[in-house]
């Protein structure tokens, strides 16, 4: 993943790139937040990563043109704005159509605060992801040590077991945890700070 | 647990997860500054585990694609104007070609719309040899792209190779058919290629060419090759081989429909011969010089098998001069079947001996009756002596035959009969070929011969004017060094010179001519003779022509007083007057004065033994007074006198644009009927003809506008917006479109506005469609009447008093009956 700009870096880039690869850098940081932010507003699966993809197109289209005032506010509520008015549009037109699944939205789409926070968590769940990825492709970190970690999270081993299964000490696993935390700690942050660079 | 036992991180890790509680334990840890800091790190790592452990495993996995809808993959081809990737549409599941532009690839607004008016006219091409454009946009970077049909195929040249090297001429031929079949499709639709050359023609394996990338060129367009060659020398040698010698000059305002086919006569020449036809390595400047100025070695100078009429056809398509070249892809394209067939092709119709020996040997005629056939082919009774006579024993008949033909030519007035005379024509050039050598002291002779050469170019059916204006102005020039004014030879090369303007569309030219004629005609005959009737006849017209409406007027009604003067009261020639001055009615708006002469003139042909009620002149006559009385609201007479004028032009003349516009004429009285379904079955009919014709709409556009406003009626507004919307495309691709038609055209276009709610759109376009009617035609004409109409009351719904009292007043003055103009100009 291209998580090496800052997002200010990515719009000044939006803004005369004489190529398409700054909108795919652009659309890979911003579209998995946009499906999860649909798909928690209720859209389905094929929807969500509709509204995504259009809402990805306006925004970089009206950036283009000029409209995004900076000052007006930050990246995120202006992105939202748009992703809000898409999804209502779905909305809408499943209920004329009228069709059961979905006619409504899990949230009130009026709801600045919660639509806030649906965003955040998506952020956040985005940004996870890409600092395990990291972790895995990027650290020199050792394989066990890691393939520890990913025992005690996600196969939900206590650490005996843990130790057990890979023939390492209980404490080697500890270690592990620590080691593994503290990487993540510092990846995180740093994704942190380049999607921070957006306001 | 003791209470001095050291405390690890296994105890610190189940303290965090709340296994251990052990009191003692817990208060040494927290004494401990170091043990706190580490159950403290602890617990934030967990803290972030929990974090991952609920992390949605599921990573969504969407492409976001800078094209909404299709999967970019890879790259196809990458030129000086863009990329192409191959790509697959999600939407369809199937694969296309992407275009991309380069970024910047137009320097101004107006180069981007005209791009964009192109890729929407070519999207509306639908045929199975032109490739199709799905849809076009932008790419949220600003990129434009035009999405196609994905073919799979090779370009032109390497599918003819094979077929050369066996010696299949006819497979290539076959191909080139279909191509130029294709290109006529394209232009008959108002698009030029501009750039054909083998990479723009792929053929798949099954022998079906497709043509890519058409009027993309234009788009890129005029500017570009407005600049000096030599600064693209390096991207230009490419195509350079198939640039016309017009394009060459770098005159934008020259390419044509028939630089396409200049284009189309180099991928012939290559094909067939596996050679180019001018040799393009070399300094430039030269290169430049040779496309101008070096005619091509004959085909079949490179492969033998090519026969003396391939060769034709290949070197007229490749002609220096447009006017030498066939004139339109279709052109070429009849000719390549005409081949295909064994038929006389259409390039040497001016060599009347090899039109005569290629029938002859279609028909199998043996050839000891071939003389006396050759006779039959051109259509008239002139004995064999007349074909080989010695020109200088025997011009005194001669002078006199040229002159009974002459004579005979004049009586046929193309104007209202299309006799065929393109034999009699091809006669005449090779008599003009032989005139000067033979009778170069006889300039009374030369004179006439040339000047009934020229009236046969003007009239055939195929007629050319250049040749026309030489000859005409030959005998004119003959005439003034031997004759003095006032003369009647004199007089009649004023007449026809004046015609031959007219015809050109060089209408002030010819309204001088014609009055130096009729003054000349006047001084020699005074007013009542049947020449003076004559000239001021087409005196009138020409005037009329001219949007001088008024001033046409006395002009008729004197021509109409003289020739009832003067001729029988059954002859044709007052029938023709009372024609004219009908047009002039319908023009100034006064549909019943037009309907009651309109009568009178029928009265007339209806009696003539040589025309008959069932004959060409009745139909064009009835098809005024048809559209006189649908002016007028009688629309069930409008109906019955139309339907009657589609039957009679079905028989006098079939598949003519006259037929097709009685057609439109009686469309759009079912229209005012509602009758629909009818309306568009005639337009149907028109469409077709006019296709047949090679008549693209943007000169012809009153079917494809009614077709918008039928749509419109039924309450189609998608289909009426799109229709209407492709012929506005047209006609400002045109060059300089008929104003009353543009007018129609937005006066729809401002209906469908309104009937979407946008009034003040509706407005801004209607006053629009008013501008562009006001140079041609009078507020009374009935489709101004309806603009206004509406107009006024989008200014009354919009409460602009002002502005609907302006357009009522107009209203109602033209609703007032019609005085007589002023006879200030009465000649």
């Amino acid at each position: 993943m291209d998580m090496t700009r800052t997002s200010t870096v990515l719009l000044e880039g939006l803004k005369d790139s004489q190529n398409d690869q700054v909108w795919s850098a652009f659309a890979r940081r911003y579209g998995p937040i946009l499906v999860g932010f649909g798909r928690r507003l209720g859209l389905n699966e094929t929807d969500a990563a509709e509204v995504a993809q259009e809402t990805l197109v306006r925004f970089v289209e009206e950036y283009r043109a000029g409209k995004y005032d900076r000052e007006r506010g930050r990246l995120r509520s202006w992105m939202l704005t748009i992703a809000r008015t898409r999804a209502a549009a779905v909305f809408r037109q499943r209920s004329v159509r009228g069709e059961r699944e979905g006619v409504t939205a899990l949230v009130n789409l009026g709801d600045e605060h919660t639509l806030t926070q649906i965003w955040q968590t998506e952020r956040r769940q985005v940004i996870l992801r890409a600092a395990l990825e990291e972790l895995r492709s990027a650290t020199k970190t050792n394989e066990k040590t890691i393939e520890a970690f990913e025992l005690l999270v996600h196969g939900g081993c206590p650490p005996g077991v843990v130790a057990e299964q890979l023939g390492m000490s209980i404490e080697d696993v500890y270690r592990a945890k620590s080691r593994v935390s503290q990487k993540l700690r510092e990846i995180i942050t740093r994704l942190e700070a380049e999607y921070d660079g957006e306001s | 647990m003791p209470g001095d036992e050291t405390i690890t991180t296994a105890h610190l890790e189940m303290i965090a997860s709340g296994v251990l509680v052990d009191k003692v334990i817990l208060e040494r840890v927290a004494a401990d500054p170091t043990l706190s800091a580490e159950l403290e790190q602890i617990r934030r790592d967990n803290e972030l585990m929990s974090e991952f452990v609920s992390l949605d495993p599921h990573t969504p996995d969407h492409e976001f694609d800078p094209i909404t809808g299709y999967e970019l993959l890879e790259e196809i081809h990458r030129g000086g104007q863009g990329i192409v990737q191959r790509a697959r549409q999600r939407s369809a599941d199937r694969m296309v070609a992407i275009k991309t532009l380069l970024q910047g690839a137009f320097a101004s607004d107006s180069q981007r719309h005209r791009f964009e008016r192109e890729v929407r006219l070519i999207a509306r091409l639908n045929h199975p040899s032109i490739v199709t454009v799905h849809e076009s946009g932008r790419t949220p970077m600003g990129s434009h792209y035009i999405v196609m049909e994905l073919v799979d195929g090779v370009p032109v040249d390497q599918y003819c190779e094979p077929l050369r090297h066996a010696g299949d001429l006819r497979g290539i031929v076959r191909v080139f058919t279909a191509i130029t079949e294709a290109v006529r499709y394209a232009h008959q639709r108002g698009v030029i290629h501009r750039d054909l050359k083998p990479g723009n023609i792929l053929v798949s394996a099954s022998g079906q060419p497709h043509i890519l990338d058409f009027g993309i060129a234009r788009a890129f367009g005029n500017d570009t090759q407005a600049e000096p060659l030599a600064t693209k020398t390096g991207e230009f040698v490419g195509t350079l081989s198939f640039a016309s010698p017009e394009q060459i000059a770098s005159d934008p305002d020259l390419v044509d429909v028939r630089s396409d086919v200049y284009a189309l006569g180099v991928l012939l020449y290559q094909a067939l011969t596996g050679e180019r036809p001018i040799d393009v390595t070399g300094a430039l400047a030269e290169v430049i010089a040779r496309i101008a100025t070096e005619p091509p070695a004959a085909p079949s100078s490179h492969n033998a098998a090519i026969d003396t009429d391939l060769d034709t056809i290949t070197l007229t398509a490749l002609e220096k001069r447009v006017t030498d070249r066939y004139q339109t892809a279709g052109e070429l394209h009849r000719d390549l079947e005409n081949w295909l067939q064994g038929r006389a092709i259409s390039a040497r119709a001016h060599d009347f001996w090899y039109v005569a020996r290629k029938t002859l040997r279609r028909h199998r005629v043996p050839v000891g009756i071939g003389a006396v056939f050759l006779v039959l082919v051109i259509g008239f009774s002139i004995t064999t002596g007349i074909l080989s006579f010695n020109l200088q024993r025997e011009n005194k008949t001669l002078n006199g035959t040229v002159r009974g033909l002459g004579g005979a030519l004049r009586a046929i007035d193309s104007e209202t009969t299309p006799t065929p005379v393109r034999d009699l024509n091809q006669f005449l050039s090779q008599l003009v070929e032989n005139i000067q050598s033979e009778v170069g002291d006889r300039s009374d002779v030369e004179s006439a011969v040339r000047e009934a050469a020229g009236i046969a170019y003007l009239d055939a059916p195929s007629s050319n004017y250049a040749e026309a204006d030489f000859q005409l102005n030959r005998a004119y020039v003959l005439r003034l060094q031997s004759l003095t004014a006032p003369h009647p030879d004199l007089a009649a090369s004023l007449h026809n010179l004046g015609r031959l303007r007219f015809k050109q569309r060089r209408f002030t030219e010819a309204e001088t001519y014609y009055r130096q004629a009729l003054a000349m005609r006047e001084a020699l005959f005074g007013k009542e003779h049947a020449d003076v009737a004559w000239t001021m006849h087409h005196l009138a017209f020409t005037l009329q022509i001219q949007g001088r409406r008024d001033e046409a007027l006395p002009f008729w009604t004197e021509a109409l007083r003289i020739r009832r003067a003067v001729l029988n009261p059954g002859d044709i020639n007052i029938a023709n007057t009372l024609s004219g001055l009908a047009t002039n009615h319908l023009a100034r708006g006064d549909s019943a004065s037009a309907a009651a002469v309109l009568r009178a003139a029928l009265d007339i042909i209806h009696d003539d033994p040589d025309y008959g009620p069932d004959s060409l002149p009745v139909g064009r006559v009835k098809h005024n007074l048809g559209v006189a009385f649908d002016n007028l609201g009688a629309f069930g007479d409008s109906e019955q006198v139309l339907q009657d004028v589609v039957r009679i032009k079905n028989l006098s003349e079939p598949g003519s644009m006259q037929l097709a516009r009685s057609h439109i004429a009686l469309a759009r009285t079912l229209l005012h009927l509602r009758r629909f379904d009818d309306a568009a079955r005639e337009l149907q009919l028109a469409l077709a003809i006019q296709e047949n014709l090679e008549i693209p709409i943007n000169r012809e556009p009153d079917a494809a506008i009614l077709l918008a406003q039928i749509g419109l009626a039924q309450g189609d507004k998608d289909a009426a917006n799109s229709q209407i919307d492709s012929v506005i495309d047209a006609l400002a691709y045109a060059d300089s479109p008929d104003p009353g038609s543009v007018g129609e055209a937005q006066s729809i276009r401002a209906l469908i506005v309104a009937a979407d709610g946008d009034i003040n759109g509706a407005i801004e376009i209607a006053v629009a469609a008013d501008a562009w009617f006001a140079s041609v035609r009078t507020d009374r004409d009935p489709r101004v009447l309806e603009n206004l109409k509406r107009l006024g009351d989008w200014y009354t719904q919009q409460q602009r008093s002002a502005e609907a009292a302006e357009i009522d007043a107009r209203i109602e003055a033209a609703s007032r009956p019609l005085a007589m103009p002023t006879e200030k100009h009465q000649p």
